[in-house]
């Protein structure tokens, strides 16, 4: 009777115990798995460097299979809040030689609600102009990369929410599901796919204001200076047929670049 | 289009006096010849094209420098006209080669220049043909300075399709206001000098050279309006004289900028010639004829401009505007009782503008132009205030491959007006097509616009772009 009672006794403490287990586990799990804002604060604060310089070719392709050719030279510098500006950007066209000598310079504040500065340097007026920021919607010089795809959109301009994870290229990735907070924005959500550890971004679909998918971007990745970088991509809109294909080169981080190289005199000086 | 260039098309124009009444015109006969001088040039294109730039370095004399540091690109176009009304003539035929060269030695030391040949088959310039480097210049940059020396345009201002402070090129005219800016001042020699410090831009210009307006000549479509003179009046004109080459003729000039909190600000200031001459008028009366000899000696004379720009961007709009005010500018006058036919003035020439980006790719640009001449003649053939408004409106489809603007100037005064629509297309990265049209309407035979009523035309260009 007694080794009965003790046999009874074990039994419900070993799956006491194999409960307790199981939870203590599962909790760790769930700890362990970040939220979708925290996946793309990851990616938002992953090192890429002070400084850069890199030249990129854009293939723009039609759905008839002809080309045009865009070929840019990009600088840009972090500032990360210091002089109340959070980054500068300075491109030069290169070709074809109705755009070769057309500069972008773009200046970016660490505030969202504070608008770009931007101005444009055009070799046909012999002048800079001053452009409004506000267009971040429109395309880049024709391309299926609208002004704010090329350039860093802030964190918290969305919400962010995991929604699942996969196996991308051999690497377990997290999905997430960032849904603009702006009214009215070009694009209704999008679906990010980050490398977990690596916080790089391999693939994105956007989709547009009726929720259906209007792009697709993948992208390569590669180190340079130990740095995760561009090495290159292929935008296609899946409802027009057009996409563009990037080609990154000649990259290099940490050049010490000055202030005064992101400047309208910069502009001045490499136009005309 | 080489063939094309080969057999050009040509038609022959009356000529007319300088003065007097415009003539009829005539209707053109076509007519088709092979032109060997044409075409020899054609050939010299064609090479310069296809050939990798060590060719074009040893043609230039280059051929010891690295031709890899050598960058050329340009463009072949043909411009054709026709006007809208009956017999729906051809207005113009016109073939250009447009060559740019750059060469970069390093970093700090750059040399370009830019060269165009046009052939013209239909136009009313001096010669059918002409051969011209326009620019040739030096970049040196040194720690806080640029300095650009040689044959160059100096762009100054924030209006766009008019020109207040942009006056440091003259222009030529023979197109009256068709042709892009760009295409239009003619370049000068001079001296550049930008300094920066702390966040200023000074720039400097030194000019030693004088160039006046180039006017369409007599008999072209677009001459000016001149009103038909009384037969008891003859008219005798001096030859045009220029500002001696001395260095109290130099112009000069000075500008600042800085951008603060958001606002692209400048001044500055130009003392400069008038590349428009003013006519210093002589009476002769001859009793025994009962004739009355005007004589017409033009002049250029020398006034200051204080000019000042600024542009600020507030959500999708972009404020602009620019002024100068002209200090101690001659301007005509019919006043009986005045000897020569001119007298001083100051005036205000102001421009509020604003860019909108009204929605995907689509922008909208309007301007207010006004002009205001202090101490008013009523002799004057100015109006004492003359305003007047321009809208621009570009978009673009299919990735930027088929952009329509359209331009509108109106002449508040006169009621006149400028509608300039044009579609371009791109087939390919290097070949462009245009089509457009130029529409005159409104006003008087006086008036700024109306004078060309007759001449409204539609056009078609094609463009083929090359670099390497």
């Amino acid at each position: 009777m007694l080794k009965k009672w003790i046999k009874s006794i074990l039994r419900y403490l070993v799956i006491m115990f194999l409960i307790y287990l199981s939870l203590i586990s599962s909790s760790l799990s769930l700890a362990q798995e970040p939220s979708g804002l925290q996946i793309m604060i990851n990616e938002d604060t992953r090192e890429d460097g002070d400084d850069q310089i890199s030249g990129s070719i854009f293939h723009l392709i039609n759905k008839r299979g002809q080309k045009r050719i865009r070929d840019t030279v990009r600088r840009w510098k972090d500032y990360d809040g210091k002089d109340g500006f959070d980054e500068k950007t300075i491109i030069f066209f290169q070709s074809p030689p109705e755009v070769e000598g057309t500069g972008f310079l773009n200046w970016s504040y660490p505030d969202i609600t504070k608008d770009d500065d931007q101005w444009l340097y055009l070799p046909a007026l012999r002048k800079i102009k001053r452009i409004s920021a506000s267009d971040k919607e429109d395309s880049f010089m024709g391309t299926d990369f609208t002004f704010d795809d090329m350039g860093d959109r802030e964190v918290e301009e969305d919400t962010h929410k995991g929604i699942s994870q996969e196996t991308f290229e051999n690497k377990k990735c997290y999905i997430v599901e960032s849904i603009p907070k702006e009214k009215g924005y070009i694009y209704s959500k999008k679906l990010v796919w980050v490398i977990d550890g690596e916080w790089i971004i391999p693939k994105t679909e956007y989709y547009d204001r009726k929720g259906r998918l209007l792009k697709h971007l993948k992208v390569q990745w590669h180190k340079v200076q130990g740095i995760w970088t561009w090495k290159g991509c292929v935008m296609k809109n899946v409802q027009s047929g057009h996409q563009t294909n990037i080609e990154v080169k000649d990259t290099k981080f940490n050049l010490g670049y000055k202030d005064d190289l992101f400047t309208q005199r910069t502009l001045r000086r490499e136009g005309k | 289009m080489l063939l094309f260039s080969l057999f050009t098309p040509l038609a022959r124009k009356p000529r007319h006096l300088w003065w007097g009444e415009k003539g009829n015109k005539f209707g053109r006969s076509l007519k088709l010849r092979p032109n060997f001088l044409t075409g020899f040039i054609v050939l010299i294109i064609f090479i310069t094209i296809s050939f990798p730039p060590l060719v074009l370095a040893n043609l230039l004399g280059l051929s010891d420098l690295d031709p890899s540091k050598l960058y050329g690109k340009g463009y072949l176009k043909n411009e054709t006209s026709i006007h809208t009304h009956s017999p729906h003539d051809v207005t113009k035929v016109k073939h250009i080669f447009h060559l740019e060269l750059k060469y970069t030695l390093n970093n700090n030391l750059k040399f370009f220049t830019l060269a165009r040949i046009f052939w013209d088959a239909d136009n009313d310039i001096e010669d059918d043909k002409d051969l011209e480097s326009w620019e040739l210049y030096m970049d040196l940059r040194l720690k806080d300075i640029d300095l650009r020396l040689g044959r160059q345009q100096v762009v100054w201002g924030e209006a766009d399709g008019l020109r207040i402070n942009d006056i440091i090129n003259p222009q030529d005219f023979k197109e009256f206001i068709l042709q892009d800016y760009i295409d239009s001042r003619i370049p000068l020699w001079m001296a550049r000098v930008d300094y920066y410090i702390a966040d200023f831009t000074f720039e400097g210009l030194i000019i030693p050279e004088f160039k006046r307006n180039r006017f369409p000549r007599g008999g072209s479509e677009w001459e000016f309006y001149r009103p038909s003179l009384s037969p008891f009046l003859q008219l005798t004109r001096e030859d045009n004289k220029k500002p001696a080459h001395r260095f109290k003729n130099w112009e000069w000039g000075l500008r600042v900028f800085k951008f603060i909190k958001g606002w692209d600000l400048s001044v500055s200031y130009f003392y400069t010639w008038d590349d428009f001459p003013i006519f210093h008028r002589n009476l002769k009366l001859f009793h025994h004829s009962l004739t009355l000899t005007v004589e017409l000696s033009p002049r250029h004379h020398r006034f200051h401009v204080f000019g000042f720009t600024y542009n600020k961007v507030v959500g999708p709009l972009v404020f602009r505007g620019e002024g100068g005010y002209y200090l101690n500018k001659y301007l005509s006058t019919s006043d009986p009782q005045d000897s020569d036919g001119y007298k001083k003035r100051d005036y205000l020439y102001y421009m509020l503008g604003c860019d909108y980006h009204l929605f995907h790719n689509m922008d909208l640009n309007l301007q207010f132009i006004q002009k205001v001449i202090s101490h008013y003649d009523r002799y004057f053939s100015e109006d004492n205030v003359q305003s007047s408004f321009t809208l621009f409106i570009q978009t673009d489809f299919l990735h930027e491959t088929l952009k329509p603007v359209l331009l509108v100037i109106y002449g508040a005064n006169q009621g006149d007006f400028w509608i300039s629509p044009e579609v371009s297309y791109d087939i390919s990265d290097k070949i462009q097509v245009v089509l457009g049209g130029e529409f005159f309407e409104g006003g008087s035979r006086q008036s700024f616009f109306g004078q060309f009523n007759s001449n409204d035309q539609i056009y078609c260009e094609l463009k083929y772009s090359f670099d390497y």
